[in-house]
């Protein structure tokens, strides 16, 4: 026994001198049948419980604050300042777009009236101005991809004049 | 506990069978129920032993706490299949003691004690007197705090004393 309080040492000392009655032979054997028949043991390493998975887990999640936290390239001011254009040379997998004009149109924008334009020997003029827009529509007939363009023009017109 | 080491499931049980089976029929309500809550207790207890040899068997307290806790979830499980089949313990009179030979009288006037009981005294004193757990092991196994595991021994062991038959038991 260990160090324990005792209420009544010679009251208890004299009830642990009745037993416990004893296991019967047939309790006994199967009481050993079944804990034989227990399995063995698997060893602590094969078990895949939350402790198995504790270390790789810790180690991904630091890599993760780690390369999060990383800085990105800096610029190195004794470098010299190149303006020649990137060259991307990646190649793109995706298949080329082809694309077909679907529309076009022309828009006067605007008319300017000018003078009576004279000169020797011939029949007078009048100088028109018109300032019109044209619009082309290119489209890609299989999907939704679709590009327009404007192009600001600026015509300049003599347009025979009679003078009354 | 001063238990000498053991080495084998066979002299485990020798040496600590009767008194899991003493502590299993305080738990159960007929010996078959007894019988069936040791065993089952005794196989879970090895199966959570892990990094142990197969043949070394589990701790003393790891089984009794086993045991209780099994012995509740099958009084659960009894309780829910209704009174009809409630089977009340006293139905096999079976001596919990050694009651051959020259100690019958003794050992019947415990066992009639012990049954009188109120479980809650019955546990306590089952586990101090006969399993020899400490206090501490005690309230361990049946959750409850230390110090009212030590009053109920101390309550549990005056009601055995006061008990008109136990009077003279250290003159037997």
């Amino acid at each position: 026994m260990k160090h324990e309080p005792e209420m009544d040492p010679a009251f208890e000392a004299e009830l642990r001198k009745t037993l416990p009655a004893k296991l019967d032979d047939r309790l006994l054997g199967r009481l050993e049948q079944a804990v034989a028949a227990v399995p063995e043991l698997q060893p602590h390493a094969m078990e895949f419980g939350w402790k198995f998975w504790l270390m790789p887990g810790m180690a991904v999640a630091a890599l993760a604050i780690i390369l999060t936290l990383k800085p990105g390239p800096q610029l190195s001011p004794q470098t010299p300042h190149n303006p020649t254009l990137a060259v991307d040379a990646t190649e793109t997998k995706e298949a080329p777009l082809e694309l077909f004009p679907a529309l076009r149109y022309n828009e006067v924008a605007s008319a300017y009236e000018g003078n009576i334009i004279e000169l020797p020997g011939q029949q007078p003029y009048r100088h028109m101005r018109l300032r019109s827009v044209d619009t082309f529509t290119w489209k890609d007939p299989n999907g939704p991809t679709r590009v327009e363009f404007t192009v600001p023009r600026d015509e300049h017109l003599l347009i025979p004049a009679e003078i009354h | 506990m001063a238990t000498p080491p053991v080495t084998n499931w066979q002299s485990w049980l020798a040496e600590h069978g009767a008194r899991l089976l003493l502590f299993a029929r305080t738990q159960a309500r007929c010996e078959a129920d007894a019988e069936d809550l040791l065993q089952d207790a005794l196989v879970e207890a090895s199966r959570k032993c892990d990094g142990r040899p197969p043949d070394l068997p589990p701790d003393l307290p790891l089984v009794y706490a086993t045991l209780r806790r099994r012995a509740i979830d099958l009084a659960r499980s009894t309780d829910r299949r209704g009174a009809r089949e409630e089977r009340v313990m006293e139905e096999v009179d079976t001596c919990w003691f050694d009651d051959t030979i020259e100690k019958k009288e003794t050992a019947q006037t415990i066992d009639r004690a012990m049954k009188k009981m109120p479980e809650k005294f019955r546990e306590v004193l089952m586990l101090k007197i006969w399993s020899e757990l400490t206090f501490a092991e005690i309230a361990d196994t049946l959750g409850i705090p230390l110090n009212t595991a030590a009053s109920r021994y101390r309550y549990g062991l005056e009601m055995l004393r006061r008990d008109a038959n136990l009077n003279n038991l250290k003159q037997q």
